[in-house]
């Protein structure tokens, strides 16, 4: 079978795949320089090679002074955070203990998106401080051959870290390293390590004001940082497979800069994350969304008075609302969570005076007055108002499935406080339990 | 009335028995026992017992016990013997002793999967033990892949998944890799041609990763009766195996009737229409209550059917949902409903395709009635199968269309029951096929110097440079890695037969895709102004764009269909098999197969007027691929006494009839194969029939028809002699308007001297 390829290239008949010949000129080309190596990656991106002969892969080592800035805040501005805000942002209590002297910064460069066992890191980027300086290593292989080597030193990294931190590592970067490993048959210590990954925490604390969460974006519009020579991730595949071919790494110089950049960036925006959720609540707050946007994660993890406090400082300026409903929304549930009744009542009640339309103010305050404060002419007021109000709706068709579901409990909830007038309301022996099924 | 009793009333109708041509009765066949194994667990002997399984017959016993010996097993037997224990029982006891051992199930369908799990986890729950066992297929949810992917003891999938969704990410799946001790593939012999050559090279990728892992699992086959069980098997799965094959399972008594409609119109070989010749047999079943399946070959068919047998129930006052179809396409909530319905006997006639022939659990009816011969001998079996519990006379009539394969089998009742089945065959080394999953293979791990992959090491080692020049790999040191940000399995289909099809567009409908066909096909289907039929709805083709791969159509009514003429060359490039017969040689061999079409012909629905013609410019088109031939004497036309004109006729008619019986001999479809005939073949000068793969670089039918001669040629003769018809029906040779009105007999006097050993 001498001829198979060309056997092959008869079966596919297809001139798009028969480039044999341009393809020998082509490494006829490359070879020369290949050979002269003047633009081979020790020429264009200074570093070193770590490992013995036929057994190593590059280095490339950077330590960064802890006051240089990225963004608006130094890199050591890190180790102000406060581990609980960094739990808090996370809604990850495994993080209770996150100290940024045993952390790993981390983020790769990947031959694509592709998923699978196909597809490699070929730069892994780890951040760590050491001896009072951020210490950066880039790992990078110039072949497929110095991915082993590459991986067994990353190992030992890995090893000391308690926590990893990245942008998207969970869903991208870990798996895809795991299936590295695993393939080159490298223990894989990283599972073992906590994993702060700051692409969920972002968006839970920027998705309101940025919509768009990208690394990229955030470092634009959160951290002010404006990249110079920068390349878009979508090109380096490609960047790194033609530095294969032609050994020509210039190319390559930007996607270190990329990666160096995102792994920096990384740093401050820990930083950055913990002290915007550090702001007391009676101070200002720039932007109402992101105050917004605390209120939320506090309530999520059960802080209701640092939401409540954060909601009632929002509630004294802001205007939007949009902000406002939601605000007033979470600042009365968590006044009810805390069992400060006539607050919650105060709330419910301002709510409703700045939204006639709203439903819920009038769902619990009527619960409040007919169990509560056992004001059943309040409560039958209120569920009358309701009903009349959804009525309205009704007619004029703009009800929706909920509203009529909600007109029927108003119903259910009148007809019970009227049995109730009509037997003279003997008092707690109806008591109900909060949101107890007659609701 | 029970079925004995009907057919005691069939005996006696003259007028419907004038229609038979064979009437078969298979005796009652007792059971044979073989035991449980005593190196089974006992827990879970006790559990197969309590399940009403109080003995293994014995093929059941020799797999089982050729499984604990080690070996790989395929077990060929008929429906309802009780194949899954031949697996089942051998999987559960590893798992009960072993609950780290893991077991991989492929189907060929999901629905085949579905019902499998359905059966396992009851066994499961019955022995109370803790074995996972989930589908995983395009349907799992992504929520529950994660728990199945590390706690699934066996996973049920099909090839298809196999290949393209859990391959490609084996380091995920490490579980099962590291674990696996059983690979079982039940309904083997389906896995022919593509999609048996594409299913051998998916698990050579899978032994690749087995290896990786340290797992070295064995495999547990089984199939319908074909001819070669053990060779189709070794093929696919490249490793020996222990046949069994001596069915223990007991039977009750059998009928099996070919019934042939009678003809209309002797002088053009027509019939009466089978769909309706089939609806009037059902409905005598349907009117005496009894339980009753009904095959067709298409959707469509399945669907007229059951309109007739519902109208034929409602005529009698009774529900319509007595009577309910059965086919691909239907949801999976309303086929289990069918299913349940069917074991209940809560509906009495159900109307399908082919989707039932495969062993979902539907119970055991009294009568199967197949409408049209479903192609090959294995799955009519299969079919007649649905219908016989195994004590109970059951009955089977197969209702002959006038396709020539049919008349082919229903005049030749020795042929089907008394000759061996076809034989299944498949070309792992189809040089597309295997350097498709030899990128796929070193995606999931890096090829070294000197592995194979199917081929000897230094073929293997050409194609990975192949694949290098290609830009998709790079050679480093010793190693070959994969080097693009592509997902190559994405592109690879198991179940078409060309890489890169031609997708139809709807332009009416922003470019909704309608259907696709083979890139080789396209030239022929697809060209500018074509009117390309789908669902019964026309569509006319504004655009052919060959390089980009689609096909632009729009939605039109016109009354007539388009046929393209096309200008064939044939080239043989290398001749691998050649022996000399008494009168002709018989060869088979590497082809390179020219086309160009030419012109169109507008032809009328119903009349076939030609009403219109066009003019097609197109490229021509070149596939390579492997052919079988008949090389007939130079003089054969002097010898016979035949004019030139009338040797083209002849040679044509019976590379027509030889084609339509192929599949008589080898388990492929009529679509697979082509037929050309030649009064002058290039270089030998010699009157030549071609019988030539569609698939590029062949799958194996080629060498496996050549060395089927002398059994092909007679069934040609059989067919041919046996048709009523005058001067050639498409029943047999073909009209007589398109052969000539010499086709047939000389046919027949080409045929008589290929035949001579």
């Amino acid at each position: 079978m001498a001829d198979l390829k060309d056997k092959l290239k008869d079966l596919l008949a297809n001139p798009g795949l028969m480039k044999g010949s341009e393809w020998l000129k082509e490494r006829e080309r490359v070879e020369g320089q290949r050979r002269s190596g003047d633009f081979e990656i020790d020429k264009s991106v200074p570093g070193q090679v770590v490992g013995e002969e036929g057994d190593s892969f590059y280095l490339v080592r950077h330590d960064f002074p802890l006051q240089m800035k990225q963004g608006p805040l130094e890199l050591g501005a890190v180790f102000d955070t406060a581990p609980e805000h960094v739990a808090l942002s996370a809604c990850d209590e495994g993080l209770r203990n996150f100290d940024p002297g045993t952390a790993i910064f981390m983020d790769t460069e990947t031959t694509g998106l592709a998923g699978g066992t196909g597809t490699v890191a070929f730069l892994v980027g780890a951040g760590f401080f050491h001896e009072g300086k951020f210490r950066l290593e880039q790992c990078f292989m110039r072949d497929f051959d110095d991915e082993e080597p590459m991986l067994r030193y990353l190992d030992e990294l890995f090893e000391r870290a308690e926590t990893v931190v990245s942008f998207n590592g969970k869903s991208f970067d870990v798996p895809l390293l795991r299936t590295r490993f695993i393939s080159n048959r490298v223990p894989f210590r990283l599972d073992a390590a906590a994993h702060y990954d700051l692409v969920h925490a972002a968006r839970r604390l920027w998705r309101l004001r940025l919509r768009d969460c990208s690394l990229g974006n955030i470092e634009r519009k959160i951290l002010g940082i404006r990249r110079k020579g920068d390349v878009p991730s979508a090109e380096i595949p490609q960047i790194w497979f033609d530095y294969l071919r032609t050994r020509d790494a210039r190319d390559l110089q930007r996607v270190f800069y990329h990666h160096r950049m995102d792994i920096l960036s990384l740093v401050t925006l820990t930083a950055m994350l913990s002290e915007c959720l550090a702001v007391p609540a009676e101070d200002d707050v720039e932007f109402a969304q992101d105050r917004l946007s605390i209120v939320r994660l506090h309530f999520r993890q059960k802080r209701f008075a640092d939401a409540a406090a954060h909601a009632g400082k929002l509630i004294e300026a802001e205007t939007d609302p949009i902000v406002r409903r939601e605000c007033l929304e979470l600042l009365a549930y968590a006044q009810k969570r805390m069992q400060e009744w006539d607050r919650m009542a105060d709330t419910w009640s301002l709510m409703l005076r700045e939204f006639p339309s709203a439903i819920l103010p009038r769902v619990e305050l009527a619960k409040h007055h007919e169990h509560r404060t056992r004001n059943l002419a309040e409560a039958k007021r209120l569920c009358q108002d309701a009903l009349q109000f959804l009525g309205t709706r009704a007619a004029l068709d703009r009800a929706n499935d909920f509203e009529s579901v909600q007109a029927q409990q108003f119903q259910h909830r009148l007809d019970r406080i009227r049995r109730k007038r009509a037997k003279g309301a003997p008092p707690n022996s109806w008591d109900l339990p909060e949101n107890g099924t007659a609701d | 009335m029970n079925v004995a009793q009907i057919i005691d009333r069939l005996k006696a109708d003259e007028s419907f028995k004038h229609n038979l041509t064979t009437w078969q009765t298979l005796p009652a066949r007792a059971a044979r026992y073989g035991g449980f194994p005593d190196r089974l667990n006992p827990k879970l002997v006790d559990g197969l017992r309590a399940r009403g399984i109080q003995n293994l017959y014995t093929h059941q016993r020799e797999a089982v016990e050729a499984v604990l010996n080690g070996e790989n097993v395929c077990v060929v037997t008929p429906t309802a013997s009780g194949k899954t224990l031949c697996y089942n029982v051998p999987v559960l006891n590893r798992l009960m002793d072993n609950p780290n051992a893991r077991a991989l199930y492929l189907f060929p369908t999901k629905a085949l999967s579905q019902d499998q799990v359905i059966e396992l986890k009851s066994t499961v729950d019955d022995l109370d033990v803790k074995i996972g066992t989930y589908t995983f297929d395009g349907d799992t949810p992504a929520s529950a892949r994660k728990a199945i992917r590390s706690a699934g003891h066996i996973v049920v999938t099909n090839p298809d998944m196999l290949h393209a969704g859990i391959l490609p990410h084996h380091t995920i799946w490490i579980k099962l890799f590291e674990n696996i001790e059983y690979i079982v593939i039940d309904e083997i012999h389906h896995y022919r041609g593509v999609f048996g050559s594409h299913l051998a090279n998916v698990l050579r990728r899978l032994k690749r990763i087995c290896a990786f892992y340290n797992s070295d699992p064995r495999f547990i086959c089984c199939s319908a009766t074909i001819n070669n069980p053990k060779e189709m098997t070794e093929r696919i799965i490249e490793k020996p195996v222990h046949l069994v094959d001596d069915n223990g399972a007991p039977a009750g008594e059998r009928h099996f009737l070919f019934f042939n409609p009678p003809v209309v119109n002797a002088e053009l070989g027509i019939r009466k229409g089978v769909v309706k010749e089939a609806a009037r047999i059902a409905t005598q079943f349907l009117n005496r209550d009894i339980q009753s399946i009904v095959f067709a070959r298409s959707r469509l068919r399945v669907e007229i059917l059951t309109t007739y047998l519902k109208d034929a129930v409602r005529r009698l006052k009774k529900s319509h949902n007595l009577v309910r179809g059965y086919r691909g396409g239907y949801l999976p909530l309303e086929r289990r409903d069918i299913e349940k319905g069917l074991r209940e006997g809560k509906i009495l006639t159900v109307v399908s395709t082919n989707a039932l022939e495969l062993g979902i659990d539907i119970g055991s009816l009294d009568v199967c009635i197949m409408a049209g011969y479903s192609g090959s001998v294995a799955s009519t079996w299969q079919q007649a199968g649905r219908a016989g519990r195994r004590t109970d006379v059951s009955l089977a009539v197969l209702v002959a269309s006038s396709a020539p394969l049919d008349q082919y089998i229903v005049t030749h009742p020795e042929y089907f029951f008394d000759l061996p089945p076809e034989s299944g065959t498949i070309d792992a080394n189809n040089l597309i096929i295997v350097s498709s999953h030899l990128k796929c293979a070193a995606f999931e791990l890096p090829f070294l110097d000197g592995e194979s992959f199917g081929l000897d090491p230094a073929s293997t080692h050409e194609l990975l440079e192949y694949l290098e020049e290609n830009g998709v790999l790079r050679h480093v040191r010793n190693k070959w890695h994969w080097s693009a940000d592509t997902y190559p399995a994405e592109d690879i289909s198991l179940r078409t037969a060309a890489p890169g099809n031609v997708v139809i567009l709807d332009t009416s409908d922003s470019g909704r895709v309608i259907g696709e066909v083979d890139l080789f096909a396209a030239p022929v289907e697809v060209y500018e102004n074509a009117v390309y039929l789908h669902q019964t709805a026309q569509y006319t083709i504004d655009r052919l764009d060959l390089d980009d791969r689609k096909a632009y159509a729009r939605p039109i009514e016109v009354d007539y269909y388009t046929d393209a003429q096309i200008k064939v060359d044939l080239k043989v490039l290398d001749t691998f098999n050649h022996a000399r017969m008494a009168e002709v040689d018989k060869c088979s061999g590497e082809l390179s197969v020219t086309w160009l079409p030419t012109i169109y012909k507008k032809i009328k629905f119903g009349t076939h007027e030609n009403v219109g013609w066009g003019e097609i410019h197109l490229p021509e088109s070149t596939m390579h691929t492997s052919s079988y031939w008949i090389e007939f004497p130079e003089d054969v036309s002097q010898r016979l006494n035949m004019t030139e004109k009338c040797l083209g006729e002849s040679l044509h008619a019976l590379a027509h009839t030889l084609r339509q019986v192929a599949p008589v001999q080898v388990l492929c479809d009529l679509t697979d194969i082509r037929a050309q005939a030649m009064v002058r073949a290039p270089f030998s000068d010699k009157p030549t029939i071609y019988l030539y793969e569609v698939y590029p670089g062949g799958v194996g039918l080629s060498d496996k028809i050549f060395s089927h001669h002398t059994r092909l040629v007679e069934a040609a003769i059989a067919l041919l002699t046996g048709c009523a018809c005058k001067e050639g029906c498409p029943s047999c040779v073909g009209p007589a308007l398109e052969v000539g009105t010499h086709g047939k007999p000389g046919a027949l006097q080409l045929a008589e001297l290929a035949r001579k050993e």
